[in-house]
C-alpha cells in the first residue's frame, strides 16, 4: 500500500519539481554548512594578510587594475575566429562522409565555404585583420584630430584678438 | 478559398498570354520535391548580399550609386518575381477585397514543403509579407538615398545589413518551424542592432543600440527556453504539428508558460507592451530611414511570425477541455495596453522621431485588434470561425500597408526637416507652413493618416480593424467590444499630439530668422514625401469608390470573384478545415 502512494507520488509532476528542489536546497546547504561555518571553525583558521588578499595570477604579481579598456580590434578577430570554428565544426561530419556522399554534397560545402571566403574577403580587404597598420591609422586619426583643434584654438585667438 | 482564386485568376492571365495553363499551388510532393525555385526571391536577396560584401571592397566598383542600384535590383527583382507568379489576382480583380484576400490566411492553402524538412511555407500569408518586407526594404533604400547625415564611407555596410534583415524578415514569414522562426528572428535582429547604432559617434544611437540589444538577448534567451519547454512537451518544432500534439499534453501550466515566452519574443519584435521599452530610445537614436525601417518592417515581421504561431496555437485549445491559454483575453489585454501606454506616452514628447516611435507602439496595438480577431475565429472553428479568422488577418494586413505608406512618409518629412534645422525636436516645425507649404499640406495628410480620419487610407484601415474586431465581438466575446472601445478611445487621445505637429506647422510663428528661409526638399525627398501622401489620398478613393461595397456591407470582399466561384464551387467538396 505504502509503496503504491510512493508510486504515485513519484509520478505526479508536482513532486518531481519538489524532488528537484529538495536536492537543490541540499546543495546549497551543505555547501554554506562545510565551507562557511564547520570549516572556518574546525580546519581553517582566518588569518588574511595584504600578500594572501591579493588576485591570484598564476603566481605572477598582480600589476594594476583589472578594469582596463580592451582594444574593440581583439572583438573582430574573436568574430572571425567564431565564423571559421562554426565553418569546421560543419565541415568534420561532412568530411567524414564525403566518400559516400559524392558530388551533390561536395557542391553545397563548397557553396557553404564560398559564402564564408566572401566575409573573409570583406573583412581582410576592409583591414580588420591588420594589426600594426589599424594602430598606424589610429596615430593618423589622432595626429589630424590635434591638427585640427590646434587650428581652431588659432583661429578663435585671431577672432578674440580681432575683437579687442 | 483564395487558393482556387488565385488559380483561376493565374490560369486565365496565362490564357491571356498564350501560356500554358495550369494551377500554381502545388504541394512539395506533386512537383516531385523540387522546391529550389520557391526559394528563388530568398536565393536573389542572399546572393545580393554576397555580391554586395564583394563589390564594397573593390575599389573600382564601390560608389554609393553603383552600390545603391545593387541593392535595389536586389530587391526588386524577387519582388517582381513573388508578384509575377502570385500576385496575378492582385491585377485582375483589383479592389480592396481581393488585395486583404489576398494577404489572406495559409490555413487551407497547400503548404509547399522544401525538401521534406517543412522549414518553410510558401502560401498567400507568406508572400504578402515577403512582398511587405521588399517594399519596405525599397523604400528604405530611397531614404537611405535621401539621407545626407550618414557616413557614405560605409553605405555598402549598411545597405548590405539592410539587406540581411529584409532576408530575416522573408524567412520568418514563411517559417513554419520554431527554430526556423528563431534563427530568422536572430538574422533580423542583428542586422538591425548594428543599423540602430551605424552613426558610431553619436551618443543616442549607441545607447539606442545597446538598449535594443541588451533587450533583444533577453527576448530571444526567454523566447528559445520557451521553444525548448515546447519541444520537450511536444517532440517537435514544426508549428502546426506541435499544436496538434499539445492537445494531448495534460499540464497546463507548463504549456501557458512556455506559450507566454514565445510570445515575449515576438512581441518583442512586434514592440508591444510590456516589451517596447527598447523602441523609444532605439527609435530616437538610430538614422531616420532606419527608424522608419524598423518601425514599419521589423513590426510587420513579428506580426507575420506570431499570427502564424498562435494560430496554430490556438486552434488547438478548441477541442481541449483545459483551455492551455486564452488567446482572446491575452491578445485583448496586450493590445489595449499597448495602444493606452503608446499613446499617453506619446503625449509628452518633446522630439519628434521619438513621439513617432510612441504612435508606432501604439500602432502596434490596433493591430493587435486584427490578431484577436484572428484568435477568436480561431476558438470558434467552424466556417463562422474561418471567417471571423480571416477578416481578422486581412484587417491586420490591410492596415500594415496603410501604416507603412503613411509611417515611411512621416519620417521622411521629419528627414526633410531635419536636413534644414538640423533638428528632430518638435519644434523644428515652427511655422514650416511659411517655410514649404507642400511640405506641410503633405505632413497633414500624413497625419490625418495616422490618426485616421476619412479621405486617407488610414481611416480604411482602421475601419477594417474595426469591422473585424466589430464581429469577433458579435460571435460572443464581449472583451473584443472592449478592447474596440479602448482603441477608439485611444484614437481620440492621439488627435492631440499629432494635431500637435499642425499647431506647429501652421499657428506656431516660429524664428523669424528661420521662417523666411524656404525650406528646400531636393527630389528624393519630394518622392518620399509627396509619393507617400498621394498614395494615402489615392488609395483611399480607389478603396472607397470602385469597391462595390458587399452584401455583407464591409470592404472586405467576403464573396470570390466571378471566376473564382466555379473552381470554388467545383472543389467545395474536399477544401475542408485544415485541422
Amino acid at each position: 500500500m505504502a509503496a503504491a502512494t510512493f508510486q504515485e507520488l513519484l509520478s505526479n509532476t508536482m513532486f518531481q519539481y519538489f524532488l528537484v528542489f529538495v536536492f537543490t536546497a541540499f546543495g546549497v546547504v551543505f555547501v554554506i554548512l562545510n565551507v562557511d561555518v564547520l570549516g572556518k571553525l574546525l580546519f581553517r583558521p582566518v588569518m588574511p594578510d595584504p600578500l594572501k588578499l591579493t588576485t591570484y595570477e598564476c603566481g605572477e604579481p598582480t600589476i594594476g587594475s583589472s578594469w582596463v579598456q580592451f582594444d574593440i580590434r581583439f572583438y573582430t578577430v574573436a568574430l572571425i575566429f567564431i565564423v571559421f570554428d562554426v565553418e569546421v565544426v560543419f565541415l568534420f561530419p561532412w568530411a567524414a562522409v564525403f566518400a559516400k556522399l559524392g558530388a551533390p554534397a561536395f557542391t553545397k560545402v563548397m557553396i557553404f565555404v564560398g559564402v564564408l571566403a566572401v566575409g573573409f574577403i570583406n573583412a581582410w580587404k576592409k583591414g580588420d585583420l591588420d594589426w600594426v597598420t589599424s594602430i598606424a591609422a589610429h596615430d593618423l586619426a589622432a595626429q589630424k584630430d590635434a591638427r585640427l583643434a590646434r587650428a581652431r584654438q588659432r583661429a578663435l585667438e585671431t577672432e578674440e584678438r580681432r575683437a579687442a | 478559398m483564395l487558393l482556387e482564386a488565385t488559380e483561376a485568376a493565374h490560369s486565365a492571365t496565362q490564357a491571356v498570354l498564350g501560356l500554358p495553363r495550369g494551377p500554381y499551388f502545388k504541394m512539395a510532393e506533386e512537383i516531385g520535391g523540387h522546391t529550389l525555385g520557391y526559394f528563388m526571391p530568398e536565393l536573389i536577396v542572399c546572393f545580393t548580399l554576397c555580391l554586395m560584401l564583394l563589390v564594397d571592397v573593390s575599389d573600382k566598383l564601390r560608389s554609393p550609386r553603383n552600390l545603391l542600384s545593387l541593392a535595389f535590383v536586389g530587391m526588386l527583382a524577387p519582388l517582381l518575381l513573388i508578384l509575377g507568379k502570385w500576385g496575378t489576382a492582385l491585377f485582375i480583380y483589383p479592389d480592396w477585397g481581393n488585395l486583404a484576400q489576398a494577404a489572406h490566411f495559409f490555413k487551407d492553402h497547400g503548404y509547399v514543403e522544401v525538401a521534406g524538412a517543412s522549414m518553410l511555407a510558401f502560401d498567400g500569408f507568406a508572400n504578402f509579407f515577403k512582398i511587405f518586407a521588399l517594399a519596405s526594404g525599397l523604400i528604405t533604400l530611397a531614404m537611405l538615398h535621401y539621407d545626407r547625415s550618414l557616413p557614405r564611407k560605409s553605405f555598402g555596410e549598411m545597405l548590405t545589413l539592410v539587406l540581411g534583415s529584409v532576408l530575416g524578415m522573408m524567412l520568418l514569414a514563411s517559417s513554419t518551424n520554431l527554430l526556423m522562426a528563431y534563427l530568422s528572428i536572430e538574422l533580423m535582429s542583428l542586422a538591425s542592432f548594428v543599423l540602430v547604432a551605424f552613426k558610431r559617434s553619436d551618443r543616442k544611437g549607441t545607447e539606442g543600440a545597446l538598449k535594443y540589444m541588451l533587450f533583444g538577448a533577453v527576448s530571444s534567451g526567454v523566447m528559445i527556453y520557451g521553444i525548448s519547454l515546447l519541444y520537450g512537451m511536444a517532440g517537435t518544432l514544426d508549428i502546426a504539428l506541435m499544436g496538434q500534439r499539445l492537445r494531448d499534453v495534460n499540464d497546463p501550466l507548463a504549456i501557458g508558460l512556455a506559450l507566454l515566452m514565445v510570445t515575449v519574443g515576438f512581441g518583442y519584435k512586434m514592440s508591444i507592451a510590456p516589451a517596447h521599452f527598447w523602441a523609444p530610445d532605439a527609435y530616437e537614436g538610430a538614422p531616420t530611414p532606419v527608424t522608419a525601417f524598423l518601425s514599419v518592417a521589423s513590426k510587420a515581421a513579428g506580426f507575420a511570425g506570431f499570427i502564424r504561431f498562435m494560430d496554430a496555437m490556438a486552434f488547438q485549445s478548441t477541442g481541449n477541455a483545459l483551455p492551455i491559454i486564452n488567446w482572446v483575453s491575452f491578445v485583448a489585454v496586450l493590445g489595449a495596453l499597448t495602444m493606452t501606454i503608446g499613446n499617453l506616452t506619446a503625449l509628452w514628447q518633446r522630439n519628434a522621431k521619438r513621439m513617432l516611435a510612441y504612435s508606432s507602439i501604439a500602432h502596434a496595438g490596433y493591430l493587435l485588434i486584427g490578431v484577436a480577431a484572428v484568435a477568436v475565429g480561431g476558438e470558434l472553428g467552424g466556417d463562422s470561425g474561418r471567417a471571423i479568422a480571416d477578416m481578422g488577418a486581412s484587417a491586420t494586413a490591410f492596415y500594415m500597408i496603410a501604416y507603412c505608406i503613411m509611417n515611411f512618409g512621416a519620417f521622411a518629412v521629419v528627414m526633410a526637416v531635419a536636413h534644414e534645422t538640423g533638428s528632430e525636436e518638435m519644434s523644428a516645425f515652427d511655422g514650416l507652413a511659411k517655410r514649404n507649404m507642400g511640405l506641410a499640406v503633405m505632413m497633414t495628410i500624413l497625419l490625418l493618416s495616422l490618426v485616421g480620419i476619412p479621405p486617407t487610407f488610414g481611416f480604411l484601415g482602421k475601419m477594417n480593424l474595426f469591422i473585424a474586431g466589430l464581429e469577433a465581438a458579435q460571435a460572443g466575446y464581449p472583451i473584443m467590444a472592449v478592447l474596440l472601445v479602448v482603441a477608439a478611445v485611444n484614437t481620440a487621445i492621439s488627435c492631440y499630439y499629432y494635431f500637435r505637429f499642425l499647431r506647429a506647422m501652421f499657428i506656431a510663428p516660429g524664428e523669424p530668422a528661420l521662417v523666411s528661409r524656404p525650406l528646400i526638399v531636393s527630389n528624393t525627398g519630394w518622392l518620399l514625401v509627396g509619393g507617400s501622401a498621394l498614395l494615402t489620398v489615392g488609395l483611399f478613393l480607389w478603396g472607397s469608390l470602385f469597391t462595390a461595397p458587399t452584401d455583407e456591407a464591409t470592404m472586405l470582399r467576403r464573396t470570390p470573384a466571378p471566376a473564382a466561384a466555379e473552381a470554388q464551387d467545383a472543389s467545395k467538396g474536399h477544401a475542408g478545415h485544415g485541422h
